[in-house]
């Protein structure tokens, strides 16, 4: 196993749980890191991997919901409940903050390693995404300020004439500007251009002003 | 002898015409007559030598017969007249007359010197005439004396005051004046008051108010000019005037007064500000207490010291949906459930007849015509000497809690009735919450084992590993399943001789890492003549475990006082022995309570531990219950029967 392949942290209080659920989870064939407390799981170093959650919802301390509050930024991992004896309310409460699962002690294998699964494939993803946008950011940033003017009327499809005239400058300026965009946004043709910009959520211009 | 020397004097005109009896006749009429007048007269020559004076130049300015002939300026009567020679000069020359002022001792006279004419018209001398003017001079030197006075008084006075002629032009004016005007008398004497300092006293008023005190008004309005440039900055000042008049004078003056009310000006505006001030910190305080009282979450009233409401908050009318109005004419009792009108009534009544704090509950009809029940509270507010100034209430909605309350009571029932007969549901909720984690973790360890078997290469270490976890855990959930069941289904007890110090001592020693952890001392008083009682083992255990545990984690929110454990075993009586665990911790509001089924106090209990506690006492034929003083900690006792019935000891006969 490498350094990037994904990892599933479970945070449960009782030693017979963590125990069972790190063998049935390496026998999966994922890694696994195990913690007593959400403060043991906070205070650990993660690997950057695509990951997802296991936590208890009653745990001593800082329970399950309340650090999934804390867990509310875009990089924590996805989140998986297990519970002794979830009540619909908190079961409905972790759902709506955006738990993938929610899971009754005891569950099958099927669906825990399911919605192991399921998790890391979201987590991969979204972290896919944040990297692709992080690196178009990158390349967004080296756009002169004229030149982020310009964006919005290129991948509205305008042509350079039309453009050049509601930016009262010449058909030959945004011919240049132009050039210079795909060059510095590493676009090999417009239509990538229109994707990127649509990642970066730059709003295309209507219609001439 | 008199009338002879001045007859002596009269030689030299003698002969003025040639009938000698008539012309003595004449002289003779003239010496009587210029001796009768009280003017003292003497006739000089041209040679300023003296040919005559008459009676009264000898009476009053002291001159004697033998001055005749002499020349003036060596009588010294004539010092007094320095240039006197000179101005006979020129009256002789010019033959007008001439004056001079002549004082002798403590008489002043003002000399006339008129040519003395011959008939022939040639001027050969002078005719001195003396008149006496010493009153007039004394009264005209009180009126300088006086003038000066009033000069001085009118310098002293620190306003300024100036005279105007009756086309309001400065006469004159004090120091004070001058000096704040920083103009000299010369600068502004006949300038008109208009023209005075940039024209600030061009204002209508004060022309027509001096107009109508110049046409004869006996009063006039002070008129106020603001913004008057003096040699101290800006100024304000308040004119006054009275008029002048003098007996005998047509001349009408006007005294104008300045009085300066600069300072007091400021310190009315800066009263003013602070009044300002004041009243907009009241207005903001007002707002904010009428803010706050319109947005508590009550619905509050205000009521005068004989119990008439004058007050009702937005909250009360919203609620309601009446008016003030509408609550003045049908009165707030037309609000109340018709049920509750009495007891209410009741008690506000009593509450005014004594000063007493007023509290009750009632219904209150709501907008929609829906009764709420409401807690009424209300305080009077006193004054200094403790009488009832008015009444403040607060009317709190306790609908929901009182519905909560009567759905607890009703649950509460239900359930002593279930503790009583231990009821399915309790069992399985209590096995659910102490087999689930092993459960969950035999599940698991099981789908582990297969996945390591099925592996290629199969993970054999792991799978006997998780074999192991299984057999363990499997274990443990069936102990706690065994041990519920034989509770709860009432299966014969394994009853052995059971020495229960000893369970006591075994239980502080599994709970010993727990007493460390949480900083709990234990004081112990084992009756070492206890004796045994017949019970379960692993069931006695169980309790004395669970009434430790309690104890110790009863204490954890104890902070200021040593967190102490007393547990003590006797005799309790012939055939029972007593055990009893004290703790030190905030103690219990309802020591009944705590055994019935999921009662708890703690996050995260189900409320089992204690209602099993005492189903396995009772199977045992004991009794097992709780004692707490409020705030002083709780002690659990139990009693068990005794395995072996002592004698009871018998007091010695007497």
């Amino acid at each position: 196993m490498n350094s990037d392949s994904p990892i599933v942290f479970v945070v449960d209080d009782d030693h017979r749980v963590r125990e069972a659920l790190s063998s049935l989870i390496s026998s999966a064939g994922l890694r696994v890191a195990v913690f007593n407390s959400a403060a043991e799981f906070l205070e650990s170093e993660k690997p950057d991997a695509p990951a997802c959650l296991v936590l208890d919802l009653q745990l001593p301390g800082t329970s399950g919901l309340e650090l999934q509050q804390q867990l509310v930024t875009g990089d924590a991992p996805p989140i998986i409940f297990i519970t002794g004896h979830g009540d619909i309310p908190s079961s409905v409460r972790a759902m709506k903050a955006g738990a993938i699962e929610f899971l009754s002690k005891p569950f099958g294998e099927q669906e825990l390693l399911q919605a192991i699964a399921g998790a890391i494939a979201l987590d991969r993803t979204a972290r896919q995404k944040r990297s692709q946008l992080a690196e178009l950011r990158t390349h967004y940033d080296l756009l002169t300020p004229r030149e982020r003017e310009v964006l919005p009327f290129v991948v509205a499809g305008f042509a350079n004439k039309v453009t050049a005239a509601d930016l009262g400058t010449s058909e030959i300026t945004i011919g240049v500007h132009r050039g210079q965009i795909m060059r510095k946004m590493g676009a090999r043709s417009l239509a990538e251009l229109v994707r990127m910009a649509d990642t970066l959520g730059i709003t295309r211009i209507a219609r001439p002003a | 002898m008199q009338r002879g020397t001045i007859n002596g004097g009269w030689t030299g005109s003698q002969g003025v015409d040639g009938d000698v009896t008539a012309a003595n006749m004449a002289t003779a009429d003239l010496i009587n007559i210029l001796d009768a007048v009280e003017v003292p007269v003497v006739i000089l020559r041209r040679d300023f030598t003296i040919s005559y004076f008459n009676k009264a130049g000898a009476d009053m300015i002291g001159l004697s017969p033998s001055d005749i002939g002499r020349v003036s300026r060596d009588i010294s009567v004539f010092d007094a007249l320095p240039h006197l020679e000179q101005q006979c000069s020129e009256v002789i020359a010019g033959g007008v007359e001439s004056r001079a002022n002549f004082r002798h001792g403590e008489k002043w006279f003002v000399v006339r010197i008129s040519p003395y004419t011959k008939v022939d018209r040639q001027v050969n001398g002078t005719v001195l005439t003396f008149t006496n003017v010493t009153a007039f001079r004394a009264s005209t030197d009180q009126a300088i004396y006086e003038r000066e006075c009033t000069k001085a008084i009118l310098n002293t006075v620190a306003d300024p005051l100036v005279v105007l002629s009756a086309d309001l032009r400065i006469q004159t004016g004090n120091c004070a004046f001058y000096t704040m005007f920083g103009v000299s008398r010369d600068d502004t004497q006949g300038v008109p008051l208009y023209e005075l300092g940039h024209g600030v006293f061009e204002l209508a008023p004060l022309r027509e108010h001096l107009k109508e005190m110049l046409g004869g008004s006996p009063a006039f309005q002070p008129v106020e000019v603001d913004r008057v440039s003096t040699v101290k900055g800006q100024r304000t000042l308040i004119l006054d005037a009275h008029p002048l008049s003098f007996p005998g004078h047509s001349e009408r003056r006007v005294l104008v007064t300045f009085q300066d009310i600069t300072a007091i000006k400021q310190a009315e505006t800066v009263l003013r500000e602070l009044n300002e001030t004041l009243e907009r910190q009241v207005r903001v305080r007002t707002e904010e207490l009428s803010l706050i009282i319109e947005t508590i979450p009550g619905l509050v009233w205000c009521a005068a010291p004989d119990g008439e409401l004058n007050y009702l908050n937005r909250r009360i009318l919203d609620y309601t949906g009446a008016s003030p109005d509408t609550f003045a004419q049908l009165g707030w009792t037309n609000f109340i459930h018709p049920d509750d009108v009495e007891p209410t009534v009741g008690a506000w009544s009593r509450a005014v007849a004594s000063d007493q704090p007023y509290d009750t509950q009632c219904r209150l009809r709501r907008s929609d015509g829906i009764y709420r029940w409401f807690q009424v509270l209300g305080q009077a507010a006193r004054d200094n000497k403790g009488g009832v100034t008015r009444w403040y209430g607060l009317l709190i909605d306790i609908d929901d809690r009182r519905n909560m309350e009567e759905a607890l009571r009703s649950s509460e029932t239900r359930l002593s009735r279930a503790t009583r007969t231990a009821t399915l549901g309790e069992i399985a909720a209590s096995i659910a919450h102490e087999i689930n984690q092993p459960l969950a973790a035999v599940v698991a360890n099981g789908h582990a084992c297969l996945r390591w078997l099925s592996a290629q290469p199969p993970g054999l270490a792991k799978v006997q590993e998780a074999a192991t976890r299984i057999v363990r855990d499997g274990t443990e959930a069936g102990e706690v399943i065994r041990r519920i069941r034989a509770l709860f289904k009432h299966a014969p007890l394994d009853k052995i001789d059971l020495d229960l110090n000893e369970v006591i001592a075994e239980v502080l020693r599994l709970l010993s890492g727990e007493r460390t952890k949480r900083r709990v001392s234990v004081e112990t008083d084992l009756d070492k003549d206890l004796g045994p009682v017949a019970g379960d083992r692993v069931q006695l255990q169980q309790v004395v475990f669970n009434l430790l545990l309690n104890g110790i984690e009863a204490m954890d929110s104890v902070l200021d006082r040593p967190k102490k454990l007393f547990i003590r075993s006797k005799r309790h009586s012939p055939e029972t022995v007593l055990i009893e665990i004290q703790d030190s911790g905030v103690g219990l509001k309802d020591p009944e309570k705590v055994f019935e089924a999921f009662f708890t106090t703690k996050e995260n209990g189900m409320g089992m531990g204690l209602a099993v506690c005492r189903a396995i006492i009772d199977a045992h034929h004991g009794r097992l219950w709780a004692a707490s003083g409020e705030g002083a900690g709780t002690t659990f006792s139990f009693t068990l029967p005794a395995a072996v019935v002592r004698a009871a000891t018998l007091p010695a006969a007497s």
